[in-house]
């Protein structure tokens, strides 16, 4: 699993109150010295409960934009 | 922020040569100009330079991603741009000696060199097709900054959100980009954004597959932006 590709947490605004955890529907979660963080990055479905659900924003899904190859492996018309 | 000397592998004096202002200078004048550039690093969150604040260089940056925002009296942030490896900014100060038009602020591990003005300016007093080039990145940032008044001003979130994408290529810019980053560029709240994507993705226009967002029709956003 590539690390950039999993749910940004800051640690400065968590507070810890556990609502990312109990909802994340495959367990990616867990407490790390007092603060959410992705335990099992590979367990993460980007299901994004995680960053609609924390009350302080402190959760945030990076995404990659791109665009669809067609069969010949070239981008699609643009 | 930190000092720092260019990554392995990295060579100003190409990437500047490859930026549109200098694409006009032989590499003797390039080395010149690259002399008087100030290496710096910068730490993810962390601000490279303030609204308001004087600030006369030109920056280009290395490696990571910036974005170009102002604030509203409010706190609210608007994003203008986006920037990865390749990209300039501060340009308007560096050219009038005014203070800096917009926060500039590193999403990433960032590293951007800065051009001093007087270097810059230097150099386009004795170049014409230099100015020239500069005339020409100026007119087309003003094209660029009209189009996105008419957006706000006149374009839905699903819209707005439809021409952002079209505009993307697989620059680093467009990669890692969050909800929330997408809200403040579009002038809106992520919950919007989460409604226009999932808009996009009922018509087939773009596809989720975990962290990549696909475009998947181009005519269709194209027929979404124009509504």
């Amino acid at each position: 699993m590539d690390r950039a590709w999993i749910p940004k947490i800051d640690r400065r605004k968590c507070t810890a109150c556990g609502d990312c955890i109990a909802r994340c529907p495959t367990g990616a979660l867990g407490l790390v010295a007092g603060k959410a963080a992705v335990i099992y990055p590979d367990s993460c479905t980007y299901s994004a409960i995680c960053e609609a659900i924390c009350p302080v924003g402190a959760i945030e899904l990076p995404y990659l934009i791109r665009w669809a190859e067609d069969e010949s492996g070239l981008h699609g018309d643009r | 922020m930190r000092m720092a000397s260019a990554q392995p592998g990295f060579s100003l004096i190409d990437r500047l040569g490859r930026l549109s202002y200098f694409k006009s200078l032989p590499p003797a004048r390039l080395e010149a100009l690259a002399c008087h550039a100030v290496c710096r690093h910068f730490a993810p969150q962390e601000t490279i330079l303030m609204q308001g604040e004087q600030h006369t260089g030109l920056w280009v940056i290395e490696a990571g991603q910036v974005k170009i925002c102002r604030l509203s009296m409010d706190g609210r942030e608007h994003i203008l741009h986006l920037l990865g490896p390749g990209d300039s900014f501060n340009d308007i100060p560096a050219l009038d000696g005014g203070p800096a038009a917009a926060h500039a602020v590193a999403l990433t591990e960032a590293v951007a060199w800065m051009l001093p003005s007087d270097a810059l300016m230097a150099e386009l007093r004795a170049d014409p097709d230099l100015a020239v080039a500069v005339i020409e990145i100026l007119t087309g940032r003003m094209r660029e900054l009209v189009q996105q008044i008419e957006d706000l001003a006149l374009c839905s979130v699903t819209a707005r959100l439809a021409r952002y994408l079209l505009k993307q290529d697989d620059s680093p810019a467009s990669r890692g980009v969050t909800r929330a980053t997408l809200a403040a560029h579009l002038a809106t709240t992520p919950e919007t954004v989460s409604r226009a994507l999932r808009a996009l993705e009922q018509i087939d226009a773009v596809r989720f597959d975990r962290h990549e967002i696909i475009i998947l029709r181009p005519d269709l956003l194209h027929a979404v932006a124009m509504e």
